[in-house]
């Protein structure tokens, strides 16, 4: 086990280092360069200055010769007079010292690393929430349709789900706003439509004043994004778990539980939903890297300014470092749940072993 | 004497399976029955109805398929009229079964102990070190090398003979009066096959319990079985003593059967020699259902079905010819 987990660590890093290099070259090698595109710009409020230009240059490394471009953005380049090239020798340390550079529009000069941290929290509260919520209602929603299937609560569950998946998700968004301002104009119970939390307090029927900033606001402002997100996740899972479920149900080791006397409950609970939940590992394990990525259209319909959110503009502004630190260190946790799920699936079923 | 003597009493059972193409008829009007410690053989081919026969029993059909028709009478009960927690107490502990494919009927994520010991649990009450106690019996039972070990590995860390040890020590558990065993040794090799045919003859004469081997291997059913029942597309077509029914086969489709087979013993799919095929059990033809595929078919044979026909020696066979 110990072995094994040495050699997929070391793996992990071999494949960061050549998705680092992706990402690179994405961003430094696409035709005709970053900076001659930045220059080409010509929408006067996202068009760079030169200044920033030439720090992007730097930062990419491209003011070095082309072979240095790679090294410097990864690893700086203060000890290049170690290997003779004191020419080049600069102040970067490099992403791997994490000297992961500045923005340059989205939040000017701010280190993305810090836009990042600062985001972190928000994006947590939107995305654990509404896992959590999918999960706990998604696995024994699955469950029971299975057990039950055909039934009526199977083809309602079955539709629901395949509604869910159908419905873009900034329409449904923008559906309950609608619903959500309907109410408050009528002066009955709504939700605030939007932002992270309000900056006064606001009056809410049946809850009085809601505190600006408390606990209750950010509940407040949770509900409408996190009902959105868990509709998709939901249908997603619920329907994945019915399917596990289902497999298992028509396995013989099921019908060997059912001739030996065991209870119809136990046989659902023990014997099969143990074996249903293996192949939710996957899904569980690879929601980590979703987590740090937010939720794209969902923050950007309920103006929820998370990390989600962040990426888009950054997309949109063509603020470079700060993209590339979004899909740096998304890539970097899906290398890490990849072992994860590895790791659980040995613990889970006991047919997998690691050596 | 005689009534208490039967265990097991099929009457006119029918089991009908309703699917989107139609109902499935895999039993069709079926009639035999079980002394105590009696081995019953059910021979026929693939689709023939020996699988449904045996859930029909335990009544483990699943939720398309029925029993729609007659009695299942174990021990003076009929089965079909008991409740679902009734027939629960039954499966396991009176009524235990043992399966074609072992290494897919034990559940990949439970120690084997544990498998054997929730039986023990469910029936008898059995916990801890006296059930641990138990296990360690009933595998040493069955042969199983290293029992004390063994109970902690997982299914799949276990042979196919070996776990169709583990199954057959699981379904003795509770010393069922009626075993049925479904295909027991088809996904063995012959080695280990006539290890679980010598270890079953070896425990039936230990713990007396009646058996009902289903089988397509003819070989299996001399070696084991006192009588024979032989099913032809949901029906009973033959039924006798086992030594009777090798030396003088009365139906055409066992006379098939048997001459297609020229080893007994021999694994091979013996039925294939027999050209034709097995009607649809979607819609039984009218007469005979073998007639398709009967070197002695008569006219009266298309018209109308022959009744079980009773002929001396304890001899049954449903054919226009008797
Ligand atoms: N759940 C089901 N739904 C519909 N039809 C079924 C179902 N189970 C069995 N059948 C049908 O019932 C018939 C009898 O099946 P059964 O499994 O009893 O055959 P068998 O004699 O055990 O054959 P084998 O030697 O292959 O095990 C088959 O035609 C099969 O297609
Ligand atoms: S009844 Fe007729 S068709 Fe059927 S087995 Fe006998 S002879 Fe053949
Ligand atoms: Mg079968």
């Amino acid at each position: 086990m110990t072995v094994y987990l040495i050699r997929r660590l070391f793996q992990a890093i071999l494949v960061l280092l050549f998705s680092s290099a992706v990402i690179y070259s994405l961003f430094a090698l696409a035709p005709g360069g970053p900076l001659d595109e930045l220059r080409q710009n010509t929408d006067p409020k996202s068009r760079p200055s030169e200044a920033d230009i030439q720090r992007q240059a730097k930062l990419l490394g491209a003011d070095k010769p082309w072979y240095l471009w790679y090294p410097t953005w990864l690893a700086g380049d203060t000890w290049l007079d170690k290997v003779g090239l004191e020419q080049y020798v600069g102040e970067r340390k490099g992403i791997l010292r994490w000297d992961w550079g500045t923005s340059w529009k989205f939040q000017r000069n701010a280190p993305v690393l810090d836009i990042i941290k600062d985001k972190l929290p928000d994006t947590l509260w939107l995305m654990i929430s509404s896992t959590i919520i999918s999960l706990v209602l998604g696995i024994p929603l699955g469950v029971f349709s299975a057990v039950r299937q055909y039934s009526f609560f199977d083809y309602i569950l079955t539709t629901f789900s395949f509604i869910g998946l159908s419905l873009p998700s900034f329409w449904f968004g923008l559906l309950i706003i609608a619903v959500s301002l309907w109410f408050k104009r009528n002066g009955w119970f709504y939700f605030p439509a939007g932002d992270i939390l309000a900056l006064r307090n606001y009056e809410v029927p049946v809850l009085g004043t809601v505190v600006a900033g408390s606990f209750l606001d950010r509940v407040m402002h949770l509900v409408m994004p996190v009902t959105v997100l868990s509709m998709l996740n939901l249908a997603n899972w619920s329907r994945f778990m019915r399917a596990s479920m289902l497999e298992v149900l028509s396995q013989d080791y099921v019908r060997t539980a059912r001739a030996k006397g065991v209870k119809e409950r136990v046989v659902i609970y023990k014997h099969a939903f143990r074996n249903a939940l293996i192949p939710l590992i996957t899904i569980i394990v690879f929601a980590i890297p979703g987590v740090f990525g937010g939720a794209l259209f969902t923050e950007t319909v309920f103006n929820y300014k998370a990390l989600g959110f962040t990426f888009i503009s950054a997309l949109n502004l063509k603020d470079y470092p700060l993209a590339m630190a979004f899909l740096l260190i998304s890539s970097i946790l899906l290398v890490f749940a990849t072992l994860l799920a590895d790791v659980l699936y040995t613990i889970v079923d006991p047919r997998i072993r690691l050596d | 004497m005689a009534q208490s003597d039967v265990l097991l009493k099929l009457k006119g059972v029918k089991t009908y399976f309703f699917t989107d193409e139609g109902t499935v008829h895999a039993v069709d009007g079926l009639d035999f029955q079980v002394r105590r410690g009696e081995t019953l053989g059910i021979v026929g081919e693939s689709g023939c109805g020996k699988s449904v026969t045996s859930m029909s029993i335990l009544r483990l059909l699943g939720k398309t398929g029925k029993v729609i028709e007659g009695e299942i009478m174990f021990d003076g009960e009929n089965l079909l009229d008991l409740s679902e927690e009734e027939m629960r107490k039954i499966r396991g502990n009176r009524i235990s079964m043992i399966f074609q494919q072992p290494t897919t009927c034990l559940n990949p994520v439970f120690r084997i102990g544990e498998q054997i010991i929730e039986a023990l649990q469910i029936h008898q009450g059995l916990s801890g070190e006296e059930a641990n106690k138990r296990t360690i019996e009933l595998l040493t039972l069955v042969g199983l090398p290293d029992p004390v070990r063994r109970m902690r590995s997982f299914p799949h860390e276990i042979s196919g003979g070996q776990a169709q040890r583990v199954m057959i020590a699981m379904a003795l558990a509770c010393n069922p009066e009626l075993l049925i065993a479904d295909e027991p040794t088809t996904a063995l090799d012959v080695t280990i096959q006539a290890q679980i045919l010598d270890l079953m003859r070896e425990l039936r004469e230990k713990v007396n319990t009646a058996i009902i081997l289903i089988t397509h291997d003819l070989g299996v059913v001399a070696e084991m079985a006192e009588n024979v029942m032989v099913m032809y597309a949901g029906r009973a077509v033959e039924y006798a003593p086992v030594h009777a029914l090798f030396e003088a086969p009365k139906h055409p489709y066992t006379q098939g059967l048997i001459a297609s087979t020229p080893v007994l013993g021999n694994v091979r799919d013996e039925l294939e020699t027999i050209p034709g095929q097995v009607p649809s059990l979607l819609n039984p033809p009218a007469g005979c259902r073998f007639a398709s595929r009967c070197a002695h078919r008569m006219d009266q044979c298309t018209q109308e079905e022959p009744p079980l026909i009773k002929l001396e020696g304890d001899r049954l066979v449903r054919c226009w010819l008797y």
